[in-house]
């Protein structure tokens, strides 16, 4: 990369820094081993054993 | 042995502690490419779980991963754009209004700082009036540090085709860059 080019990664790595993450990521990401485990018990128990990726920001506030 | 591959045998002997660990670091960068590749905010979360979702099956089933973060990134990069390819027909595209409010709010006192805030702010606009072609091969070259080469193949595109699509994306951000009215700071 030349120096135009390192400018233009620090401007657009900035900017796109800028852009919020939603909490509920990290919590899934967190619960997700969890969540498996228990779909994979529920799935032995003849449940659906699927883990459903709707997080809570589909909440209507 | 590194501290990732530390936290892949942690993972797959139970530690369920350890998925987050490796995770974390990856999810703020992996959103906002995802964001910045489908300009929705639902379905940029969409695609971050179920890369999670992915990598976690992955990680359990023996997967052999030699660099997670690499391939973490990779794998989110390859699930936007199949999202964005089943969407382009939609073309659908966020006004100003719905932009502004995914912006962080979090305060800055320094002058400077909000002034060059406001300048990322604008940038960020401008990134996401590109076209969806134009802004893939900018996220993936500036922002996920990926070569032409890996682009290319990535987009299953030429070279010249790639390095054709950044100079057009460079030259409209500039063109919009100065269009951009300024506001005067009282």
């Amino acid at each position: 990369m030349n120096q135009q080019d390192e400018q233009w990664k620090k401007d657009i790595t900035n900017a796109l820094e800028q852009i919020e993450v939603p909490d509920s990521l990290f919590s899934f990401a967190r619960e997700l081993p969890d969540r498996m485990e228990a779909e994979l018990n529920s799935s032995s128990d003849g449940g659906a054993g699927r883990v459903s990726t709707i997080s809570p920001r589909r909440k209507k506030s | 042995m590194t501290r990732e591959s530390d936290l892949l045998d942690q993972c797959r002997n139970g530690k369920k502690e350890a998925f987050y660990e490796l995770v974390e670091p990856h999810i703020k960068k992996a959103y906002r490419t995802a964001f910045a590749i489908l300009h929705s905010h639902h379905e940029a979360e969409d695609a971050v779980q179920n890369c999670l979702l992915e990598a976690y099956k992955s990680i359990m089933s023996q997967k052999e991963i030699q660099v997670f973060g690499g391939w973490f990134h990779q794998l989110i990069v390859h699930r936007s754009l199949d999202l964005a390819r089943r969407k382009m027909k939609e073309s659908e595209r966020l006004t100003a209004a719905e932009v502004l409010p995914i912006l962080s709010s979090k305060e800055r006192s320094p002058i400077d700082k909000v002034l060059e805030a406001e300048r990322h702010d604008q940038l960020l606009s401008q990134i996401l009036k590109l076209h969806s072609h134009h802004r893939t091969v900018i996220v993936l070259y500036y922002f996920q540090e990926m070569s032409i080469e890996e682009i290319s193949r990535m987009l299953e595109l030429k070279e010249g085709t790639v390095k054709s699509r950044l100079f057009h994306a460079r030259t409209q951000l500039s063109q919009m860059y100065m269009s951009e009215p300024k506001e005067d700071v009282q």
